[in-house]
């Protein structure tokens, strides 16, 4: 349930600006996003976003790398 | 030149002849000096053994005072300098291994004085704060690039400028314009500074040392001023001198306080030919087992570094000749701390770096402040600490890599490079799109959090690698930019 929750906050995060500014100010601090998403109507821990976070992310295909940057070098980082 | 079986059985004869094993590890030593620092000597060597091994070559290492059998280290030197062997290598050289797992022993001794215990720092910040620019020199330099350092945490200066005045000095030091008195006032100062500096930072303080672009001799009070870091910080700081000669006997009784003591590794610096052939004469093979002579000499076949007043001499090898300037990132300073100058009354926070334009010192000055009093040092350390240090990013700091580092996004994933390092970042969804953030330029920590939940990334996990980022050193970390005043240009 709660990973449910989680992804539907992520998810929201999306679409939902006023959402996605607050939880972004939050940035890193866990116990303030959970606190935001707490005030709007999600329901999750901070021990259950901890391991949440601490998940590996799903592989990129190489469709999707390509997609994000068609296997560019960058010279100099701005 | 190689050995033979004839080599082989007279080196044999001659180990077992020749004095202790320590005796001859101090001679195996004074022998690599020699051939560093030397043209004549080597070449009077290659003379001597045109063909093969020779007893002329016997002949002239005696000449110098060396005894060792040269034919009994032969892979060190017969076919030209070399110091890393396989074991194959030293079978049948039981002096060159002696030698080899003696100065092995000497590094990883040093090497383990560099971690430190968390209950042993006062400040975890500042714990956090070095380990990441340990991260950052080793991603600029890679491990090899000529870090074997400890990051010392402090280096306190007892003069301004140093006497000596070398021609290639890595750090610039300026010209020697006095020193630091052990008055009864300066002293009084000095155990207050000390106590500070074992407050704010704890027992790293104790792997600190007492010069920096000066010499410790300078100062005709340093053992005074040392009697005192003993007391109070619990370690009697090393030496790196380039006048070993100048009070032969005021050296000989700081190296013999300082074996009393329990410590090792102190260096002389040997400029020139005629220095090491009287520091070889004044002092005994034994009495310098352990202290560093560094072949600093015109003709030495040590590579010197181009920071300092080399920086931007491509062609240095060619002006001064014999010497061996190289064009490798590289850097001599070694604090990642705090630089003290107790005449100048000046703090700087430090850090090593590939020297650049910008840094060519091969160090990063994080901040600098001014004391007149204890009390002013003390304030300076804690207000540095407090505004530089920081353990992770703000919502408003500013986002960047590090000038060095190019970035690579490959089918096989994003990929980070430096001049000594290739960092892998993996090739997850989050990755890419944080990738993408970077390469569009500098952003707030929070708007690229807000451009990667827009594009519904696993925000949690792209908040998690910027710190990582962050924390490995890969990340700007001009305090500018992590307080969030940074410039976007």
């Amino acid at each position: 349930m709660s990973e449910q929750e989680i992804e539907r906050f992520t998810k929201d995060l999306a679409s939902d600006e006023d959402l996605r500014s607050a939880a972004a100010e939050a940035v890193s601090d866990l116990p303030a996003i959970v606190a935001i998403a707490k005030a709007n109507g999600y329901d999750f821990t901070l021990e259950e976003l901890e391991t949440f976070q601490s998940r590996q992310s799903a592989e990129m295909s190489d469709e999707d790398l390509e997609k994000v940057s068609a296997g560019a070098f960058v010279d100099r980082i701005p | 030149m190689v050995a033979n079986d004839r080599q082989m059985a007279s080196r044999s004869r001659h180990d077992a002849l020749r004095g202790s094993p320590r005796s001859q590890i101090a001679h195996v030593k004074r022998f690599y000096e020699r051939f560093v620092s030397d043209p004549k000597f080597r070449s009077a060597l290659s003379d001597a053994s045109p063909a093969g091994p020779s007893e002329h070559a016997r002949e002239i290492t005696r000449q110098y005072g060396i005894e060792i059998d040269p034919w009994a280290i032969a892979p060190l030197w017969s076919a030209g300098l070399k110091t890393s062997f396989e074991t194959a290598e030293l079978e049948g050289f039981p002096a060159l291994k002696r030698w080899k797992d003696y100065s092995g022993l000497q590094l990883d001794a040093l090497r383990s004085r560099r971690e430190f215990d968390h209950a042993d720092w006062a400040s975890s910040c500042f714990a956090q704060w070095r380990q990441r620019q340990i991260n950052r020199v080793e991603s600029e330099l890679g491990t090899a690039g000529g870090i074997a350092n400890r990051f010392p945490v402090i280096a306190m200066e007892l003069s301004d400028g140093c006497s000596v005045g070398c021609w290639f000095c890595g750090v610039s030091a300026s010209r020697y314009a006095g020193s630091f008195p052990y008055t009864q006032h300066n002293a009084g100062m000095w155990r207050q500074v000390l106590a500070t500096v074992v407050e704010q930072i704890g027992k790293p303080a104790r792997e600190g040392f007492c010069y920096w672009a000066s010499d410790p001799l300078d100062n005709p009070d340093y053992e005074r001023f040392a009697s005192d870091y003993l007391d109070i910080v619990g370690a009697l700081p090393p030496i790196t001198t380039a006048v070993p000669l100048r009070d032969v006997s005021r050296t000989r009784d700081l190296l013999a306080w300082r074996k009393r003591a329990g410590s090792g590794h102190d260096r002389f610096s040997i400029l020139t030919v005629k220095i090491l052939d009287r520091v070889h004469k004044e002092f005994t093979a034994e009495e310098l087992i352990d202290v560093e002579c560094v072949p600093q000499t015109r003709g030495s076949l040590l590579v010197k570094t181009q920071t300092g007043k080399l920086y931007g001499h491509e062609n240095t090898a060619g002006s001064q000749p014999g010497s061996h300037a190289t064009d490798k990132p590289r850097t001599i300073a070694c604090v990642a701390g705090f630089l003290v100058n107790m005449v100048k009354g000046e703090v700087r926070l430090v850090s090593p770096c590939r020297a650049r334009d910008e840094w060519p010192d091969g160090y990063i000055v994080h901040r600098q402040g001014r004391f007149e009093t204890a009390e002013d040092f003390s304030h300076v350390i804690r207000s540095m600490i407090d505004q530089v240090m920081d353990v992770s990013l703000i919502p408003r700091s500013v986002v960047r890599l590090r000038a060095d580092l190019r970035m690579e996004m490959l089918p096989q994933g994003v990929q980070l490079r430096s001049p000594g390092t290739l960092h892998k970042l993996g090739r997850s969804r989050d990755v890419a799109m944080l990738a993408h953030e970077l390469a569009r330029g500098p952003q707030r920590h929070q708007d690229i959090m807000a451009s990667v939940m827009k594009a519904g990334a696993n925000c949690f996990a792209v908040s998690r690698t910027i710190q990582d980022l962050f924390e490995r050193g890969l990340l700007s970390d001009h305090p500018d930019d992590i307080n969030g005043v940074g410039s976007f240009a």
